[in-house]
């Protein structure tokens, strides 16, 4: 992008808007300007909303769900089997699966995926709760990627569980899921869970 | 059987833009040295495999002072519509397959299988192990779709498991986690020895028979695989078990070193010519010779398999030291390719009897000799 066409303020504007997932160079022009279009109202209610995000959606106490309250809407439902455990890398994931009604278990997020490379350990994770709330489980689903740091990340939990009486399985390999499980859609989601192995 | 029908190149080398057709068989690239017949070969190459056989860094394929390059082609197939492959690489590397983006180079790079024959092959007799690694890793990422996947995950793994050697305090409070990362080093540094041996065992009767051809007295030219892990390592289960117990014996010096010392990084293949190492003992030509051996048994390798759509053979300044015998015998070998591009500064003799296109090469710019 010629840098000099827009004023330095606009141009900042438009760098933060593309370091959104999937908006471009162009795309994040085009909302930078429709943005600009908006009444005063609108961009402060949009502000506000930014401003108080991370302050409003909390992570759950128990699973680290996106959640308003102290705990999320699925650990506090009553009708959901709380004795199988379904783990999930980020807290987007839970959508696609709630989505595909293929499940009625609880979650536990861990917040990420291993990648010594990258500096990130065990200890980056979400794990403080994760044995203690398998132990009082029957079954855990790992349902991390199907790449190799999702393979890792799953390889890793199995081990920590040793000596744990649970049935742990992964969710089926092979179905194409792609990469992020966050955006898969929800049939081939409620195939991977439905055709979980035990391992 | 594929073929490349057109080739782009936009500030590429030399190159500011060029645009080339192709027919199925024989291209000669002619011209003086040091007019860009060899940046064309290696266009082609890049958009094969995404590296160059000239350079590590990419950058350098950059014309100067711009800001990105761009290499395109369309590849033609026998009974499917033809595919449009395009590279662009500026700050960041750009992958298209008919105009849609592709995010992996391994879904790349298995589309179009060129070889290339270039005066640098010597080093694969003379240089480090990691050339003849990476020579083998190449032509069997070509064979096989997992191969390279295979190995990337190695590699994952590799690194994971030295940064957690190097953080461990010497209290087991890594222990579980260093397992998990051995169990996927083992998993898949298994496969890719598994791989490279049999690799190596398929490509022995073409060994044998191109240093025949190739070799004016009778030498016999061997390859053995000399595996970190030991010998016998043929069973494949068999392998895995010794690659468990040898990562364990390993495990103390590694952590001492914060590396690991064994597995398929640290592999060789030795190259012996009548039992002595080629590399400390051969001559220049002798080593020339065997690494156009390897090259052409890998060749032929390529064009056998079933699974492989094209292959085509790129041929750079390869035939100068050759007596007329043995060129006849390599070109005669490499016209087995589907598509064959040779630069050269004279029209080998044994072509001439050929049907070819002739690309003049001067400064750059390139013009297709009309008959
Ligand atoms: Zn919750």
């Amino acid at each position: 992008m010629n840098d000099n066409l827009y004023p330095d303020s606009l141009l900042k504007l438009i760098k933060t808007i593309s370091r959104l997932p999937g908006i471009g160079k162009r795309t994040a022009e085009r909302l930078a300007l429709s943005l600009h279009s908006w009444s005063d109202d609108e961009l402060k209610f949009f502000g506000e909303q930014l401003i108080s995000l991370k302050e409003n959606v909390k992570s759950c106490s128990t699973c680290g769900n996106f959640s308003d309250e102290e705990e999320c809407k699925i650990c506090l439902d009553l009708n959901r089997d709380t004795t199988i455990i379904c783990v999930v890398e980020n807290a987007g994931q839970i959508a696609v699966i709630e989505k595909s009604g293929s499940f009625n278990g609880v979650y536990h997020v861990l917040a990420g995926r291993l990648s010594p490379m990258n500096g990130v350990g065990p200890d980056k994770l979400n794990l403080a709760s994760f044995k203690s709330r398998c132990l009082e489980a029957t079954e855990v689903i790992l349902a991390t990627s199907p790449d190799f740091e999702g393979e890792a990340t799953a390889s890793f939990l199995t081990q920590e569980l040793n000596g744990v009486q649970i049935n742990i399985s992964r969710i089926a390999q092979g179905i194409p899921v792609g990469a992020d499980l966050s955006f898969a859609d929800s049939a081939s989601m409620a195939m991977a869970i439905n055709s979980r192995r035990t391992l | 059987m594929g073929y490349l029908s057109k080739l782009t190149l936009e500030n590429f080398r030399n190159y500011s833009k060029a645009d080339l057709s192709f027919s199925p068989g024989l291209t000669i690239f002619h011209g003086e040295n040091g007019q860009g017949k060899t940046s064309l070969l290696e266009s082609i190459y890049f958009l094969s495999l995404l590296r160059s056989f000239r350079t590590r860094n990419v950058q350098h394929l950059k014309s100067w002072k711009t800001e990105a390059f761009d290499v395109s082609c369309v590849l033609e197939h026998e009974d499917l519509l033809a595919d449009h492959l395009q590279v662009t690489y500026g700050d960041k590397r750009k992958l298209q397959v008919n105009g849609n983006a592709v995010s992996r180079s391994s879904e790349f790079i298995r589309q179009i299988n060129a070889i290339s024959f270039t005066p640098e092959d010597i080093e694969l007799i003379k240089g480090s192990a990691g050339g003849r690694r990476q020579f083998f890793d190449i032509v069997l990422s070509q064979l096989s779709p997992n191969y390279l996947i295979n190995l990337q995950n190695y590699n994952k793994a590799l690194k994971s498991r030295n940064v957690i050697l190097r953080n461990d305090q010497g209290d087991n409070s890594q222990e579980s986690l260093l397992k998990t990362y051995e169990q996927l080093l083992i998993q898949y540094g298994s496969k890719i020895c598994y791989e490279r041996l049999s690799l190596l065992k398929k490509l022995e009767p073409k060994i044998a028979q191109f240093t025949k051809e190739m070799f004016p007295e009778s030498k016999k030219l061997k390859l053995i695989y000399q595996s970190t892990l030991g010998k016998n390592l043929d069973d494949q289960e068999a392998l895995t078990e010794l690659y468990i117990k040898k990562c364990q014996d390993s495990r103390a010096k590694d952590l001492s070193r914060g590396m690991t010392h064994i597995g398929p990084h640290r592999d060789d293949i030795f190259i012996l010519l009548s039992g002595k190492s080629l590399g400390a003992f051969g001559s220049e030509g002798q080593c020339r010779l065997a690494s156009l051996v390897l090259k052409m048994a890998a060749a032929e390798q390529l064009i056998e398999d079933s699974q492989t759509d094209n292959v085509l053979l790129l041929i750079d300044d390869v035939l100068g030291e050759l007596d007329a015998d043995r060129k006849e015998a390599f070109l005669r070998t490499i016209m087995r390719g589907d598509q064959v591009f040779i630069a050269c500064t004279d029209i080998p003799e044994y072509c001439q009897s050929l049907d070819y296109n002739l690309y003049n090469v001067e400064e750059g710019s390139v013009s297709l000799q009309e008959e």
